[in-house]
């Protein structure tokens, strides 16, 4: 599900006398239209494909209109290439400022699945503008911010862009401020803590929060998830929206997996009984049952039925992985031990090239290449740059980061991380860094049911580093006493304190924060969980 | 008669010719028609309006004051944005002073980073206002504007110099991979990231045809890569070169009709631009006998490419599994040892070797060999459980003297089989001392 569709789906275009949605591609429209609109986010290879679609009907002697429309963006490079096309004045261009994307209630998309490549992989700053004006607008709507912390480089430009803009637009506030501290994260030189799949998350570890696993498995995008045949017991794939509109799911959302079945059940039986309720019924009460209750619980029921489903397929699917030697490995590598057995288990997996977890243990660069394929030279390439993988030359072997390639595999897309990739870059420093944050709790049996803290989303072995730094910064107000930690995560870290004219009665309770990079859904559970704690509300848009 | 020429126009910009005829005062009714002029570096701005004088003894302001007054208030012939103007109007003075003609290089990268329209950079000429407009654009942190400025220079300059500016200013930290891709040959790489001949390299994706992406490759190949990279990349291409033979060879056996193994087993996908253990796994499935002097013979390909004893073997254990040919299978193992005899080894555990069996459905006569030879006793024991294999958990409970165990498992067992009168055999062995 694209942006768009939350915004305006078909039929609502078609009343705005729109005749066909086409996806861009490489090739000639067919169409009686007079006038095509182009809808694109401003890559320079979907600006080539139009302008040979529009020299192609220029050699047909077609006459048209067209447009186009960045979104949220319009780049030079991409006007330049218009222009040396010859094709810059047949087009009109123009540029929609679509900035946030509600995916929840406490959840906002900046909707910008190429802002962690373009930034930290290429080094291309273009998007920093971009997140700048997105604070700007949640300044506008929500009032000026207290308080701004930060860490990371980019983070920084980001601030400092949206420092410029106040200065250079009008701006209106209005009026009270009802976000009191904002919190800026970046994940570049956080090397300890990377990407996942589609941006960062946690070293190399397996989600097991349950919109974690669903996202795993079967891809969430845009707050939106499809289920196929095999999980809805139906003949058709449906296409369920996830948010907390979604009863069932808000309330197992968060749960470790080990919880969500026990859960389940026990919905299902309530369920059960409501519907019973109704056997004892007389006329008018079945009657108020019936336009009142009946179709909630109807909709519920189909939820119950459709999550079920889907913990089964994830269950199946996990345990065709063994998904608990996974997890076992991945847990003994977070505290140090055992390495030799995981890295034996490594091997295994990349042998048998099924996605492997990360480690930070020597292994041969080559054994990669050979099992995932030579595309993935660019891969390491890229991660060296990102400071992920270092080359250690010993005897024989290059000591360096592994990807969790799950997905690499199949795409073969090298230079593009959008694949699971994480890693510690300098294994002292992820050891010095989780000793002083205490990142991996020392409690020997860890109750899942009832969590003490925000290590349950990795089933009690971690706790993502940057819900850590945020609940150490919010809680002393500032970076002090934490110049350790800051230091080793590349410092760059900065706080402001703004002039809120008069914090609103709300404003205490909240935070926003911005993952630069994108965050996973782990790490939004343990977020959530540092809330419910805090008794503050976190409010969070990320970049994916 | 003010003529307000001078005081307030810096002339080193405009060049203001004003011309008026005036009425002399004695006369009492008479039109006034001035004629104002102005020149402006970029054009003529120039306005006619006519008076109507009413009476005589007034001294008569030029009413060209009024005019000069709107201009010098805003202080147009000045450079700098006029702080006294209200926030919205700074970009429109912008606006403005880019019409009228002269914006510095740090109000154009403010343009720019704004984003309201097009922005003429060709008045910066000479290559240090250049690099003062790339100075600011850097420090701005907007990536969209550092393009803008390098695409204009990269117009602007010959291409030696374009190499060479890089000498005189570092960017940091700033990759332009929009200019990379459309102007790949620049022979400066301002791409800070990947090397130059690593972006070369990742040019090989856009290149569909396997025939010119090996010929491609075969040119990469003599960058300046890395030691480790540069043998990676001939790899690459040793094996695109392998694969292409071996898929033309195949393909052409499997429609001729004349190869029983491509009917057996018709091939799913091409061979081409598979990873290595791929199409190692490719090789063993469908031309294990073939001898090594043959392309796609796996132990060919086990040599050139230097493939370690735990891949090869994992690849040619799965792909002899899903043909079912046990024989071959068990002969991966057996190696003879100088007396003679032949013992099983293996690089992998036992307990993967039985998993890849397993998913391979392979029946439980030979399952049982190799779950027989695990080391660990409990893992033999889950193994031999989920495979029922039988005996060896009831060899195992006897081994480990577990009494209740084997009773327990006597449940487990089809009645009246084998296994259960071994179980009651064994039960009531008196020799056997049970621990429990």
């Amino acid at each position: 599900m694209s942006p768009l569709d939350r915004i305006a789906n078909v039929s609502t275009l078609k009343q705005h006398e729109v005749d066909k949605l086409y996806k861009v591609e490489h090739k000639p429209i067919v169409s009686t239209a007079e006038q095509l609109c182009f809808l694109i986010r401003p890559r320079i290879q979907t600006v080539t494909w139009i302008c040979d679609l529009v020299n192609y009907d220029k050699a047909l002697g077609r006459v048209r209109r067209y447009k186009i429309i960045f979104t949220p963006q319009k780049f030079f490079a991409c006007e330049s290439v218009l222009e040396e096309r010859g094709v810059f004045g047949d087009v009109s261009c123009d540029q929609w400022d679509f900035n946030l994307l509600p995916v929840d209630d406490d959840i906002i998309s900046l909707e910008l699945p190429e802002f962690f490549t373009d930034t930290f992989l290429a080094g291309d700053q273009r998007w920093v503008r971009t997140v700048g004006s997105s604070l700007h607008l949640l300044h506008s709507l929500f009032g000026p911010f207290s308080k701004v912390y930060g860490i990371g480089r980019i983070a920084k430009m980001v601030y400092e862009s949206f420092r410029m803009q106040l200065q250079t637009e009008e701006t209106r506030t209005k009026g009270d401020a009802q976000i009191e501290n904002v919190f800026i994260i970046d994940r570049e030189d956080d090397s300890v803590c990377l990407c996942d799949r589609r941006g960062p998350g946690d070293p190399f570890c397996s989600q097991v929060v349950y919109e974690g696993l669903v996202d795993d498995v079967f891809r969430i995008k845009c707050g939106c998830v499809e289920f196929s045949p095999d999980v809805t017991a139906s003949d058709k794939s449906v296409k369920v929206m996830l948010n907390s509109q979604d009863k069932v799911f808000s309330e197992i959302r968060n749960e470790h997996f080990s919880n969500v079945f026990g859960f389940l059940s026990q919905k299902a039986r309530t369920l059960q009984t409501s519907y019973d309720k109704r056997r004892g019924m007389d006329i008018k009460q079945m009657k108020t049952f019936v336009s009142g209750e009946l179709k909630g619980l109807k909709q519920e029921h189909r939820l119950l039925s459709l999550h079920i489903g889907a913990s089964e397929a994830m269950m199946k699917r996990k345990t065709k992985q063994d998904f608990q030697e996974l997890l076992r490995t991945e847990h003994s590598m977070l505290e140090g031990f055992e390495l030799r057995e995981c890295i034996s288990f490594i091997e295994d997996h990349i042998n048998r090239q099924v996605p492997a977890p990360l480690c930070s243990a020597p292994y041969r660069r080559r054994e990669l290449q050979t099992s995932y394929g030579f595309d993935h030279l660019l891969t390491f390439s890229s991660l060296k740059t990102l400071g992920l993988v270092q080359e250690q030359q010993t005897a024989e072997t290059l000591s360096a980061m592994e990807t969790r390639v799950g997905r690499l595999v199949n795409d073969r897309t090298a230079g593009k991380l959008t694949e699971a990739i994480s890693s510690l870059a300098k294994k002292s420093n992820f050891r010095a860094l989780s000793r002083k944050l205490h990142l991996v709790p020392k409690v020997e049996d860890y109750d899942l049911h009832v969590p003490k803290d925000m290590a349950y989303v990795f089933s009690g072995a971690y706790v993502p580093l940057s819900c850590r730094l945020i609940e150490q910064v919010l809680d002393r107000e500032s970076w002090s006493g934490m110049e350790e930690v800051t230091r080793l995560l590349n410092g760059h870290e900065f706080n402001v304190t703004g002039s809120a004219s008069s914090p609103g009665a709300d404003s205490q309770r909240r935070v926003l924060v911005l993952f630069l990079g994108g965050c996973t859904f782990s790490e939004i559970a343990a977020l959530r969980f540092l809330a419910r704690e805090k008794g503050q509300m976190p409010f969070r848009p990320g970049t994916q | 008669m003010d003529t307000p020429s001078s005081t307030n126009i810096s002339t080193k910009l405009v060049s203001t010719k004003i011309s008026t005829s005036l009425v002399p005062t004695h006369i009492s009714t008479r039109l006034v028609s001035t004629h104002i002029s102005i020149y402006t570096s970029t054009g003529l701005v120039s306005t006619n309006f006519t008076t109507k004088l009413v009476s005589t003894n007034i001294s008569i302001r030029l009413v060209l004051t009024t005019i000069s007054i709107r201009l010098v208030s805003t202080n147009i012939f000045t450079r700098s944005v006029p702080t006294n103007l209200p926030v919205p109007f700074r970009l429109k003075w912008c606006v403005f002073q880019d019409f009228v003609g002269d914006l510095s290089p740090e109000e154009t990268v403010q343009r720019l980073s704004a984003r309201k329209g097009h922005v003429a950079m060709e008045r910066f000429r000479s290559l240090q206002d250049k690099l003062l407009l790339l100075d600011y654009a850097v420090s701005g942190n907007d990536g969209n504007t550092i393009t803008a400025v390098l695409i204009f220079m990269k117009r602007t300059l010959s291409k030696e110099l374009w190499g060479e500016w890089r000498t005189l200013r570092y960017v940091p930290e700033t990759s332009q991979s929009h200019t990379a891709t459309l102007w790949c040959e620049s022979g400066c790489s301002l791409i800070g990231r990947l090397s130059p001949q690593l972006l070369q390299y990742k040019e090989h994706l856009n290149i569909s045809d396997e025939n010119k992406r090996r010929d491609f490759l075969k040119s990469c190949i003599s960058l300046p890569f890395s030691a480790e990279d540069a043998a990676l990349v001939q790899d690459h291409f040793t094996l695109l070169e392998r694969q292409i033979i071996i898929e033309a060879a195949d393909s052409q056996a499997e429609k001729s009709g004349k190869s029983n193994v491509f009917q057996k087993f018709p091939r799913k996908a091409s061979i081409l631009n598979m990873p290595l253990i791929t199409t190692l796994y490719y090789c063993v499935y469908y031309h294990y006998h073939e001898s090594e002097g043959s392309y796609s013979s796996p132990s060919n390909l086990r040599q050139t490419f230097k493939v370690s004893e735990k891949q090869f073997f994992t690849s040619a254990l799965s792909a002899l599994s899903k043909l079912k040919s046990w024989s071959e299978v068990d002969s991966l193992f057996s190696s003879k040892s100088w007396l003679g005899f032949s013992r099983k080894k293996s690089p992998l555990s036992y307990g993967r070797v039985v998993d890849i069996l397993h998913k391979n459905s392979a029946p439980s006569s030979v399952l049982v060999q190799y779950v027989a030879l695990v080391e660990d006793p409990e893992q033999r024991l889950a193994l031999a459980q989920k495979h029922k294999c039988h005996d060896i958990v009831i060899n195992t409970f006897r081994d480990m003297k577990d009494r209740q165990m084997l009773v327990q498992y006597r449940d487990k067992v089809e009645r009246g089989s084998d296994e259960e009168r071994k179980i009651t055999d064994l039960l009531n062995n008196s020799q056997i001392r049970w621990k429990n």
